[in-house]
């Protein structure tokens, strides 16, 4: 797995705030989120204020690694701009997952187009995108509960 | 006709589709032809909007010199798919205020071609990780429809059949074609379920109309119609995961953007959609125009595919919606095109549609819906 990290690179997160991991256990990772304390609604990431209310009490947490597929596309041509995906396009899914959190999230699918369907257990994966200029970044994905190597 | 009701008293267009021609001659030819239709002369005009999104800083003053020196104020505006909505919201409430009298209201855009710039809507790390191509926000909303409601592929093809059947008589849209089911269901998948045929296209355009008082129709003897409502609002929290939104309550479910901005329109206009004779709606994709169906009272939640398929939103049908082709085959010049819906619904109330008049129309609904869950909703009546 992941034998595109060479040893001693650093890897950054793809956006600030937003995953937890270890330079050692990238497989380890977890997405966090911003609960209010006034309203109990949780956001992706970590925010100053609640994207419902306003509200300045928020606690981050780690949100849960498993999901379920509420909705999904199969995108069929190579997305536009900085996208860093495979050089060689292959179509992929992207999917908005039901977290226990009281939470959906957008994220791209890991797995065979062919085999998505709405209700479909799903597991938060690492993936790791190499910029043109050679940064590591980890980004996530989700795949098929058990159709691929978990890490517990 | 009130002294003070708000009424439109001239409309002009500049065709969608891919010119040469700059955004200021096509801009300037549509206001042209709308203080033409009005019988006004520009120095009649008190002040000017422009709304677009992808043309530069002071774009209404550089497209609108082109008509004479002028010391009026003329304004961009912007608010993505519902620019035009808020334009013409600007003019409705400045001549409210009694500054103004007359105010034209012109939309306009030449979009980048090729892919548009993902920045301009979505988050670097979006842009990293894919989730940048906008109609894979419109598909899963149509792929959990199907799921909810056992809404088919069929059922979204007529959309598209439809639409592009009612084009060959708009001789301002970009398509002009009437394709087969066989050919839209066969057309290429872009976002599962939407094909290429089921999908509208970024291009040029540029639609205007003059605005004014009951009192100063009255005056000019204008054929006018009147404009019983202009609302526009944005998605409130967790009610639409188009916007696009990184995330969303799974506890909260806000009414979506067109359902709430609609609710609006009815109450300020005082009647509601059975009232409405004529649609114009945001088919961004075939699927949308059966949401927005539900969302606007037309057939209830989870009909919209059975609806289409009645036949109810043909011209002739009992609730015509997107007699001009609607998006998909007239193209999305964003600043332009809810200006360009205004232009249709008050072409069809004056009676002037001809192959695609809707027998008998007094009254008309134009709706856009975009980024940043940007919606508006205009009535127009006579
Ligand atoms: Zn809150």
């Amino acid at each position: 797995m992941l034998t595109d990290i060479k040893d001693g690179t650093e890897i950054l997160p793809v956006k600030d705030g937003l995953i937890e991991f270890s330079q050692e256990d990238i497989g380890g990772l977890h997405l966090l989120g911003s609960f209010c304390n006034a309203c109990n609604e949780v956001s992706m990431g970590t925010n100053a204020l609640c994207m419902n209310c306003g509200g300045k009490e928020i606690k981050t947490i780690r949100l849960s690694r498993d999901g379920v597929l509420w909705s999904y596309t199969i995108i069929r041509h190579r997305p536009p701009g900085d996208y860093l995906g495979e050089d060689e396009f292959k179509p992929f899914g992207l999917g908005l997952v039901e977290l226990d959190d009281g939470i959906k999230i957008m994220a791209p699918m890991e797995g065979a187009v062919d085999a998505f369907h709405i209700g479909m257990k799903l597991v938060l994966r690492p993936w790791v995108l190499v910029s043109k200029d050679g940064q590591n970044y980890l980004a996530f994905r989700y795949a098929e509960q058990g159709e691929l190597e978990v890490k517990c | 006709m009130l002294d003070s009701d708000i009424v439109i008293v001239g409309a002009g267009i500049h065709p969608f589709g891919r010119f040469e021609t700059s955004a200021e001659e096509m801009g300037a030819m549509a206001a042209s032809q709308a203080l033409e239709d009005a019988g006004l002369k520009w120095q009649d005009i008190d002040a000017a909007y422009l709304s677009r999104m992808y043309l530069p800083a002071t774009s209404g003053a550089r497209i609108l010199r082109n008509l004479g020196g002028t010391d009026m104020s003329i304004v961009d505006v912007e608010a993505a798919c519902a620019s035009g909505g808020v334009a013409l919201r600007q003019a409705v409430l400045a001549i409210k205020s009694g500054e103004v009298d007359t105010v034209l209201v012109l939309g306009a855009e030449k979009m980048p071609r090729g892919f548009m710039d993902p920045t301009m809507i979505y988050r670097p790390w979006q842009i990293k990780m894919g989730m940048s191509v906008n109609p894979s926000y419109w598909s899963m909303r149509a792929m959990r429809h199907m799921h909810e409601h056992g809404t088919t592929d069929e059922q979204i093809a007529m959309v598209a059949y439809k639409n592009h059947k009612n084009s060959v008589h708009n001789p301002n849209a970009m398509y002009r074609k009437e394709f087969s089911m066989e050919q839209i269901l066969n057309s290429r998948l872009v976002c599962d379920p939407i094909r290429l045929l089921e999908i509208c296209a970024a291009n040029d355009g540029a639609a205007c109309v003059v605005v004014t008082t009951g009192k100063k129709a009255r005056e000019l003897g204008a054929r006018h119609v009147k404009v019983a409502s202009c609302i526009h609002t944005i998605a409130r929290y967790s009610a639409d995961f188009r916007c696009p939104a990184e995330s969303m309550s799974s506890k909260i479910e806000n009414p979506g953007p067109t359902e709430v901005t609609a609710q609006k329109a009815f109450e300020v206009a005082g009647i509601g959609s059975k009232d409405i004779h004529c649609f114009e709606v945001q088919d961004t994709d075939a699927f949308c125009e059966i949401e927005i169906y539900e969302e606007l009272g037309l057939c209830a939640v989870g009909e919209g595919g059975a609806f289409v398929e009645s036949g109810a939103t043909e011209i002739n049908g009992s609730t015509p919606v997107n007699m001009s082709g609607g998006l998909i085959s007239k193209g999305e010049p964003v600043g332009a095109s809810h200006l360009a819906q205004v232009v249709e619904i008050v072409s069809q109330l004056r009676a002037d549609s001809g192959l695609r008049q809707v027998e008998g129309a007094k009254t008309g609904l134009a709706h856009v819906l975009g980024a940043g869950g940007n919606c508006a909703v205009t009535i127009l009546t006579v």
